[in-house]
């Protein structure tokens, strides 16, 4: 389980009040994320999700508050628990210069993945993302869509226990974030925990178990969607978003 | 150490598939052959004594052409009693130079802005003094007064220090061309650091790397390692280039063919073991420069400054700084430890302080930077 409590952060650079940047203000920041079920993490730019979701994949550290993967704490554990997660994120972009099998071997090494096992799991992979025409072609020389599902291979590769997906479908057309939401489908199935953010609101009705409202670095709103909706009377996330900030936009 | 091998080897990847890399390590060390063929000519045409043709407007006596032929015995002499032919012969350049003489006076007709008019002026004037030196003596005999009584007052005898086979071109040659090979490997380090450490910041791989199961040490040791092997490479395959230059420049001038290179198999696992320590010294710090930067241009304007510390060997070459602390100076030891390896012979001690100097500045540096790597300042 991932296990977030608490959780604040602020920047060293200062505000034009010359105050420090808050980006996530609460220490009311708090939530989990269970085995088999996928949680959305829903707001507009600015909300703060990146940085949340850079806290939680341990590449950034909070001022306050916790991190536990598996009860285990980013302080002691670091290389353990970045073992048990993969990160996707829609601004992360893949080394160019390497072909598919290359930055899938590296990442299995990095994990340390046995060598006899890493070669059976990559030739699954490519299966599984039809990658068997480009797999020795340099990234740098694939399409969009292509290079989206080599994104995704790399995150398979050491047989993760959770996803994190920043803005993974970011940007792409609707065949190519179609492979990511069944890739998350699919994991889910397979009693994957994902934690999944987006400011596509539909897109995340679909797909989320659960889905928890950023705005401004405050949580606005938890719950399953069914939840939020019957909670601001209204048809879809969307509405439900801004019925939720209206106070706060105007404040 | 598994982990910084596997980033190594990423880097090395990244270097070596692109043709910008590629050019500046493969082909930019080869600059140093074709200076030491270029240069080598040119010092050879300038050396003193050759080729030189003069003519006078007079008939030499026996004494004089003796005295000219013992400061250059090489030197052509002409005779044309016409001024203006003498002048038409030295503007087509059959001649460097000429001497008219009326009444008491020799004038000198010598463009000096040329280096063989240079040398000319200075050996004629010298043939002059020699002259007027035998004119005086037979003065003093004539007057029953021993010349050396006024003469040789006191005595002197040049003692040449020079190495066998040295002089001030081969020094100098020396010189250039291993500061210039610390310089190759200063901008090999400028560029794929630039490109190692901002460029992946600015291409967003940077994150991939950092959701890894790695720490800082591991990233920055196989960074480090990969702008190293570069510089190594770059450096081996100038001085690789150098030698047989070398050895063309000495087989075919007059004033190399003397030259005396230390090729022991002790002297060349020195060099190598001091290019890997001088390529350290210049990657850590051209990491620790543009570390905190998150694009080229940042890291570009931040290592640059790196350039104007690489020009520090050649101040000192041309100081002829000798204090045992240089070996202690990064970068500006560079040239000196080469020089001295491959030409001058080198003290183990002063090696030592060279050696010792690289490790520690490389592993301060370097415990700086992998601090400088887990501010997220740095990263984001």
């Amino acid at each position: 389980m991932i296990e977030i409590k608490n959780i604040v952060k602020e920047f060293n650079k200062l505000d034009e009040n010359k105050k420090k940047i808050k980006i996530l203000a609460d220490n009311d920041i708090s939530f989990e994320v269970n085995e088999g079920e996928v949680v959305g993490l829903l707001g507009p730019n600015g909300a703060g999700k990146t940085t949340l979701l850079r806290i939680i994949a341990g590449i950034m550290n909070p001022n306050k508050g916790s991190v536990k993967i598996d009860d285990k704490d980013y302080k002691n554990n670091e290389l353990e628990i970045k073992k048990m997660i993969s990160f996707l994120s829609g601004n992360t972009k893949l080394y160019k210069e390497l072909s598919p099998i290359e930055l899938m071997t590296m990442c299995g090494k990095y994990y340390n993945v046995d060598e006899k096992e890493l070669n059976k799991r990559i030739d699954s992979i490519v299966k599984r993302f039809s990658m068997e025409k480009f797999k020795n072609q340099r990234i740098g020389t694939l399409s969009t869509g292509q290079t989206q599902r080599v994104g995704i291979a790399r995150c398979l590769v050491h047989n993760p226990k959770y996803y994190i997906f920043d803005e993974a479908t970011s940007g792409l057309d609707i065949i190519s974030s179609k492979v990511i939401l069944d890739f998350i489908n699919e994991e889910k199935k397979n009693g994957k925990g994902i934690l999944y953010s987006t400011h596509y609101m539909e897109e995340a009705e679909n797909i989320c178990d659960r889905v928890i409202l950023l705005n401004k670095g405050r949580v606005i709103a938890t719950g399953t969607p069914e939840e939020i909706l019957k909670k601001t009377k209204t048809d879809n996330l969307r509405d439900a978003f801004f019925a939720l900030i209206g106070d706060d936009n105007n404040a | 150490m598994r982990n910084v091998l596997i980033t190594w080897k990423k880097e090395l990847r990244g270097i070596f598939r692109d043709k910008k890399y590629l050019s500046i390590i493969f082909l930019m060390p080869l600059i140093i052959p074709m200076f030491i063929i270029l240069m080598g000519g040119l010092y050879d045409s300038l050396d003193t004594n050759k080729g030189n043709v003069v003519a006078f407007n007079y008939e030499m006596t026996e004494v004089e052409k003796n005295i000219l032929s013992s400061i250059d015995k090489d030197i052509e002499v002409k005779v044309n009693k016409n001024k203006d032919e003498l002048q038409k012969m030295f503007d087509d350049g059959d001649i460097n130079g000429y001497i008219v003489k009326e009444n008491d006076t020799y004038y000198m007709y010598i463009d000096t802005s040329s280096s063989e008019g240079m040398t000319l002026s200075s050996l004629l004037s010298t043939y002059f003094e020699q002259y007027n030196n035998y004119l005086a003596r037979n003065y003093l005999v004539e007057k029953g007064i021993d010349p050396g009584e006024v003469f040789n007052i006191v005595k002197y005898e040049l003692k040449d220090q020079a190495k066998e086979g040295t002089n001030f071109f081969t020094n100098f040659l020396i010189s250039f061309a291993l500061i210039y090979l610390v310089m190759i490997i200063t901008v090999t380090a400028m560029n794929t650091c630039t490109d190692i450490i901002a460029g992946e910041k600015e291409r967003g791989t940077f994150e991939t790397l950092l959701t890894f199961p790695l720490t800082s040490n591991e990233i920055i040791g196989g960074k480090l390692l990969a702008i190293c092997t570069s510089c190594v490479i770059s450096s081996l395959i100038g001085v690789g280039t150098s030698i047989p230059a070398f050895l063309y420049v000495k087989k075919n001038t007059v004033t190399f063919e003397a030259l005396e290179f230390n090729f022991s198999a002790k002297t060349i696992i020195l060099a190598i073991v001091a290019l890997m320590l001088i390529s350290a010294v210049v990657s850590v710090i051209s990491i620790f420069l543009c570390g905190k930067a998150k694009t080229f241009k940042e890291a570009q304007s931040k290592v640059s400054f790196l350039s104007f510390i690489a020009i520090v060997p050649m101040f000192t070459s041309m100081m002829n700084v000798s204090n045992d602390v240089l070996y202690m100076i990064p970068i500006a030891n560079g040239g000196q430890v080469l020089n001295d390896l491959f030409v001058d012979g080198i003290t183990n001690s002063n090696y030592l302080m060279f050696a010792i100097s690289s490790i520690v500045i490389t592993l301060i540096a370097l415990v700086y930077v992998a601090k400088q790597y887990k501010d997220e300042n740095a990263l984001f």
